[in-house]
């Protein structure tokens, strides 16, 4: 236990740290201007954050994740989340893996988010671990942005539920996955609208190398005597080798007539068109395909507070897919 | 500075350029003019070595370095620079990041003057990469960067198609000045017979199936405006 403890990290400026290992859950938080309850049962977390003043605040929220090879073969944590009117949470996922990376993981994690909140959801897997994460969305007249990054994971299975409970939500699903060697990925997208108004966006950008497996489904169901909802969803792929396995399938259940809706694959190599033009700027070719694959990625990721945080990861795993390649 | 000898291309087994004699000297300007599918545009791709071109024929020689087997970047880094005619649009990364890694050490003061120069709009620095801009915005960030790059070769594609008067303007005074500057030389691509009011070429030549079938001075400009390419191809030889 004093091993396990000497490793915890707490990062001062997020507003609440929630660590999670074992059979331990642990929170910490330092902001007068929210108010929290948490239930903590064994590997079930429920926490509840309340906005005190009724008026607008940011609050930096840290799911910290530790794996250790000591525990059982498998883990399962259930973590709830309810989140009050106005807040502007920032909510990061984090793993930390010591040891082996043959555990199997099983995450399920719950959000219900309230009136006029904007919720920013960074799902960074960047251990080598194996991962089966499921998230639930309930929310009424919010933004949320989810930003799912797969770059290490060796075998990760994702599940995304997304429920509106009133009119006026918005929801944006940005996926980019840097996959190389025997990594396999699969994720599921469910969006189910009931009401008006509401604009669902999901963008997914894989860049994909050697032997990696990739298997996304995205579902969009709109129902029945709904007006002025606008969904998108767009898979764009970028195969480095022949060996690449894809199988994607975009979903549109619409039953109501009023609604804008596109679904669309795309999948090939990269524009020579482009690199010809980098190059002949003088920049070699390792240079001019990073450059590319950046722009390509960046354009995914347009809030600066995330692109901060992941700019660095994405730089390093795109030049190991690319000079593995070379 | 630039030769091109006996050269023969082609694009997928379909020959393009055939016999191609160029000798471009130090402080020279040239002028390729032709009809539309003559292989100019070939020619200056076939220079820079863009994939797919294959030499069959021929040398290219490079400040009396032969440049055939180069890489574009290597060409670029000998003092090639090519504008292109449709300059490429790349979504995520802004004009001002792309510039900053054309040069090491460029100063973002040196890259406001030259864009004051040009009278670029400064908003469009923090744009993605020509994303959304018009045809003349796009042409000013070709000179842009051969600004920053400073080459010994300039290769201009139709760089005048789709401008208006005064951005042509603009362009081609910053081109004389870079001209009378630096010691460089200059290969025209154009269609427009104008040119000569805002350039002096030493050389024109007229490209058409594939083949230089004259190279002459200014004045012959004059012979195309009125008779067109036509003329030239019943090889008359007294201008």
């Amino acid at each position: 236990m004093y091993l396990i403890n000497s490793k915890i990290k707490i990062y001062k400026n997020f507003d609440i740290n929630i660590i999670i290992f074992n059979n331990y859950l642990k929170s910490i938080y330092n902001n007068k201007k929210i108010k929290i309850k948490i239930i903590n049962k064994n590997k079930y977390l429920y926490i509840y954050i309340k906005n005190i003043n009724n008026k607008y605040i940011n609050i930096k929220l840290l799911l910290n994740f530790y794996y250790f090879n000591i525990v059982t073969f498998l883990n399962k944590y259930i973590i709830k989340l309810k989140i009050d009117k106005k807040i502007n949470l920032l909510l990061i996922e984090k793993y930390n893996l010591y040891g082996y990376n043959l555990l199997f993981n099983y995450n399920i994690i719950k959000l219900i988010v309230k009136r006029k909140s904007y919720i920013k959801y960074l799902k960074n897997i960047n251990k080598e671990i194996s991962l089966m994460n499921k998230i639930y969305i309930y929310q009424k007249e919010s933004r949320i942005d989810i930003y799912d990054i797969n770059i290490k994971n060796l075998n990760s299975n994702n599940f995304i539920f997304i429920k509106n409970y009133s009119n006026n939500c918005i929801n944006n699903i940005y996926g980019i996955y840097i996959l190389n060697k025997y990594q396999f990925l699969k994720n599921k997208i469910i969006y189910f609208n009931k009401f008006n108004n509401c604009k669902n966006n999901q963008k997914f950008i894989s860049i994909l190398n050697d032997y990696t497996k990739v298997i996304l489904k995205g579902i969009i169901n709109i129902n029945k005597n709904t007006r002025n909802n606008i969904s998108y969803q767009n898979y764009k792929n970028y195969i480095l080798s022949n060996n690449v396995y894809i199988n994607i399938k975009p979903y549109l259940n619409i039953y109501s007539n009023n609604i804008k809706c596109t679904h669309g694959v795309n999948m090939g190599k990269i524009d020579n068109n482009i690199i010809y033009y980098l190059l002949s700027r003088g920049l070699n070719i390792l240079k001019s395909k990073l450059l590319y694959y950046y722009s390509i990625l960046y354009e995914n990721i347009k809030d600066k507070n995330i692109l901060y945080l992941i700019k660095n990861k994405i730089k390093k795993k795109i030049k190991e897919c690319l000079i593995v390649k070379k | 500075m630039l030769k091109i000898n006996k050269l023969y291309t082609s694009i997928k087994n379909k020959k393009i350029l055939k016999n191609i004699n160029l000798n471009i000297k130090n402080n020279e300007i040239h002028i390729l003019m032709g009809p539309n599918g003559s292989g100019k545009s070939t020619l200056s791709y076939t220079i820079t070595r863009k994939p797919y071109y294959n030499i069959i024929k021929g040398d290219i020689i490079f400040n009396k370095k032969k440049i055939n087997k180069l890489s574009s970047d290597k060409i670029s880094k000998l003092g090639i620079f090519l504008s292109f005619q449709n300059p490429i649009e790349i979504e995520g990364i802004t004009m001002l990041n792309f510039l900053k890694n054309l040069k090491k050490n460029i100063k973002y003061k040196k890259i406001l003057k030259y864009s004051k120069l040009l009278k670029i709009n400064l908003d469009n620095l923090h744009r993605f990469f020509n994303l959304g801009f018009s045809g003349g915005e796009k042409k000013k960030n070709e000179i842009l960067q051969l600004l920053i790059l400073k080459p010994k070769l300039i290769i201009l594609d139709e760089i005048d198609s789709g401008l208006d008067i005064d951005t042509i303007k603009i362009i081609f005074n910053i081109l004389n000045y870079y001209f009378l500057n630096n010691k460089c030389s200059i290969l025209i691509i154009t269609h427009n017979t104008n040119i000569i009011n805002y350039i002096n070429p030493n050389l024109v030549h007229i490209l058409n199936k594939g083949k230089i079938i004259f190279s002459g001075k200014k004045k012959i400009i004059n012979y195309i405006e009125k008779y067109g390419y036509k003329f030239f191809n019943k090889k008359r030889i007294c201008i």
